[in-house]
């Protein structure tokens, strides 16, 4: 699904990421661990074509990100707010990406009303502008929009951080639905290791811009992960 | 602990992002200030022999005391627009060991610098002066007076805030006031009771007895302490503190569907100019240059000028300048989403393109009661509008492709140069200075009509290769993507 080689990135001067091969299979859940400033949202930026690779490229399904817009339609992708339209209401919201996909009110409506317990009563029907809502329910907002279209891709950074414990429970129910159901590769980062363990076969830690693990989730997983960050 | 809040000012204002980018534009305010500042001192100094002159009989003073009302009154009117007390800024300092007295007692204390309040004094100071020269009142007198009048413009000062804070959310409460000026007004007009004499009247007295000035020096103190109690009693997050919250409004926008794939950027840039303050600012300025042609059509000597171009590419391209020149940056908070999702930019810039003609069409058409001045002026309008249309959208577009700045949509447009870059000054000149420059040598060399049908033809020119013109400027977007999305990142 995606194969990235001899990726490196660089900000004035200093490295910022460097990954020589990597290949990730479709239906995989990868999830992506690290400190801050390892690397991970650069990686997904660069990935979904919104910074330039200082050398190396990056293909999804065959096709450089940078040559082709075609992954746009396939690739579901929730990065931070700038995903989000803050003027307009999460429906409206909602709607404009259904339009992108094609999708009239009528099929958003139906395909949102499955997120309902996710929302919890806090998104639909509100009359508020996303500028105007909480972190943790604009997150929802832009993680439901990322899905519209049903994507083969699903890109998420740090989706479980400001959401409430309830809702954290509930993403981590919905990803694994996904799986279940449509086959969707997605790709998670995050800063808590156990959520990411619990939800991804497949574990890559990246430590200054580099990738010092990869694993296959087992059940000694989080223990190994939790030797390494600690200090 | 004052000193330390005033540093922290210090601190905000020269480290703040945009200080060394701003600098040339702080500077250009700077100059712009230093300018009515001249305007008002002079004003000062020639009160005297102007008010002589309009009103010989009458001793200039009591003149003056008699406007004294009307002048306040519109400075009111100009801060409550304009001034604004900037709470949220101490936010920060509210959970910090400083006393909540302490904290509003300080920004009260920075408004009393505030621009706004230099300038009636720097009309009001070298009147008095002048007058010192003169026995026609004694020095205690005119100092009284002074002491009166810079004392009302502290209270009106203190006044604008409590009243803004008061009523911004809640206009209605406002309806009282605005009925009893009127009625006050009407009084005055018709002529039955005069409120700016007694007004006058009372500062007329001040010149005789000076302690009187003791009474707006205490509304000053007065107006001082209400804001000061309003404030603490209301210094918290779900009150002044709020950050606006709009209920939105059901906007109906289902007839842009015959734009097809065009509708739902239409409807969001609808909504972007209707929902957000700084676009409103932009479109409600269009309705003001629409008076443009008043101050030119009925003169003469720019007759068949070279200046009506400029009034017609101005008006009928108004929001294309206003709008246009900030497109992508309109977008600039969200870019990143449209650059993840199968949205073609050809799409994209069409559907700004569609929005600008249809300004163009509606400010032609509001543009045509100008007819009374004469169909040529209609005629020439029609040429720029044809002009404005099929060149310059397209040159707007293509400078669009240079655009860097990130633009805070709820801050409004009034004196904010946020998003303004030298892309931005370079554009105005190809827009204005190009038409005016083909239709007047086309004039000198042919005539006056050909000059039109030449605009017209550039128009149509441009509106039937629309889409090449489109295609090529979204590659050139594609290609500046990166950029784009580098400095749409960066807030101030």
């Amino acid at each position: 699904m995606i194969s990235i080689h001899n990726i490196t990135k660089h900000y004035n001067g200093v490295q910022v990421l460097h990954i020589d091969n990597l290949e990730i299979k479709k239906g995989e859940r990868v999830g992506l661990v690290g400190n801050n400033g390892a690397g991970k949202t650069t990686l997904f930026s660069l990935m979904l074509d919104l910074i330039q690779a200082d050398t190396g490229e990056i293909s999804i399904n065959g096709v450089k990100v940078q040559e082709s817009e075609n992954w746009k339609y396939f690739t579901g992708s929730f990065l931070d707010e700038s995903f989000l339209i803050g003027y307009l209401t999460p429906e409206e919201y909602f709607y404009f990406i259904g339009d992108l996909y094609g999708m009239s009110k009528v099929d958003v409506d139906g395909f949102i009303a499955q997120f309902a317990a996710f929302f919890n009563g806090e998104i639909l029907g509100r009359n508020k502008y996303i500028r105007d809502l909480s972190k943790g329910n604009q997150k929802k907002v832009g993680i439901v929009g990322a899905l519209i279209g049903n994507p083969e891709l699903l890109i998420l950074d740090e989706p479980f951080a400001n959401l409430d414990p309830s809702s954290q429970f509930r993403l981590k129910d919905l990803i694994r639905q996904l799986m279940n159901e449509s086959g969707m590769t997605i790709l998670i980062s995050s800063h808590d290791l156990s959520h990411t363990v619990e939800i991804s076969d497949r574990i890559i830690a990246l430590e200054k811009g580099k990738i010092v693990k990869d694993l296959t989730t087992s059940p000694e997983t989080l223990e190994e992960l939790t030797a390494f960050f600690a200090v | 602990m004052f000193l330390r809040l005033l540093k922290l000012e210090w601190k905000s204002f020269f480290r703040s992002a945009s200080f060394g980018k701003g600098i040339s534009v702080k500077i250009l305010l700077g100059f712009m200030g230093l300018y009515f500042f001249l305007v008002f001192l002079s004003l000062g100094v020639g009160l005297y022999p102007l008010m002589q002159k309009i009103y010989p009989q009458v001793e200039p003073i009591l003149v003056v005391n008699n406007f004294l009302l009307l002048w306040f009154l519109g400075e009111f009117v100009l801060r409550f627009m304009l001034q604004n007390l900037p709470v949220l800024d101490i936010k920060p300092l509210l959970t910090k060991r400083i006393q909540r007295s302490q904290i509003i007692h300080h920004i009260l204390f920075k408004t009393s610098y505030s621009f706004y309040n230099i300038l009636t004094a720097s009309v009001a100071l070298p009147f008095v002066v002048g007058y010192l020269n003169r026995d026609s009142f004694s020095a205690t007198g005119l100092i009284a007076w002074l002491l009166a009048v810079i004392s009302i413009v502290y209270a009106v000062n203190y006044f604008n805030f409590w009243v803004q804070k008061r009523f911004s959310n809640n206009l209605k409460a406002l309806i009282p006031f605005i009925v009893i000026c009127s009625v006050l007004i009407g009084l005055e007009y018709f002529k039955i009771y005069s409120v700016s004499t007694l007004f006058g009247r009372f500062f007329d007295s001040i010149l005789q007895y000076p302690l009187l000035a003791l009474i707006p020096f205490g509304l000053a103190l007065c107006s001082y302490r209400v804001t000061f109690r309003d404030l603490k009693t209301n210094l918290y997050l779900d009150a002044y503190l709020v950050q606006g919250q709009v209920v939105q409004r059901a906007s109906d926008l289902s007839w842009t569907n015959r734009f097809g794939a065009l509708a739902p950027f239409l409807q969001l840039d609808l909504k972007l100019i209707w929902r957000n303050k700084r676009a409103k600012t932009a479109v409600t300025m269009c309705m003001v240059f629409l008076a443009y042609g008043l101050f030119f059509y009925g003169n003469p000597t720019y007759d068949g000028s070279g200046m009506l171009i400029f009034v017609g590419v101005f008006m009928t391209g108004i929001f294309v300048i206003n709008f246009g020149q900030f497109i992508p940056a309109w977008d600039s908070a969200y870019f990143p989403l449209f650059n993840t999702r199968p949205i073609t930019m050809s799409n994209y810039l069409e559907s700004k393109a569609l929005l600008m003609y249809g300004s163009v069409l509606l400010l032609t058409l509001l543009s045509t009661p100008y007819v009374y001045f004469g169909w040529d002026k209609v005629y020439v309008n029609f040429a720029c509008a044809m002009y404005n249309m099929g060149v310059n959208i397209p040159v707007i577009l293509f400078f669009g492709a240079y655009n860097r700045k990130r633009i805070d949509l709820s801050h409004s447009s009034m004196f904010n140069y946020q998003g303004i870059g030298i892309a931005q000054w370079l554009v105005g000149i190809p827009l204005i200075f190009g038409p005016i420059i083909i239709w007047f040598s086309t004039r000198a060399l042919i005539n006056h009509n050909t000059a039109n049908l030449v605009l017209i033809g550039l128009g149509i020119v441009g509106l039937l290769l629309r889409k090449i013109i489109l295609q090529a400027l979204a590659k050139l977007y594609k290609e500046k993507r990166y950029a784009m999305l580098e400095g749409f990142k960066q807030k101030d």
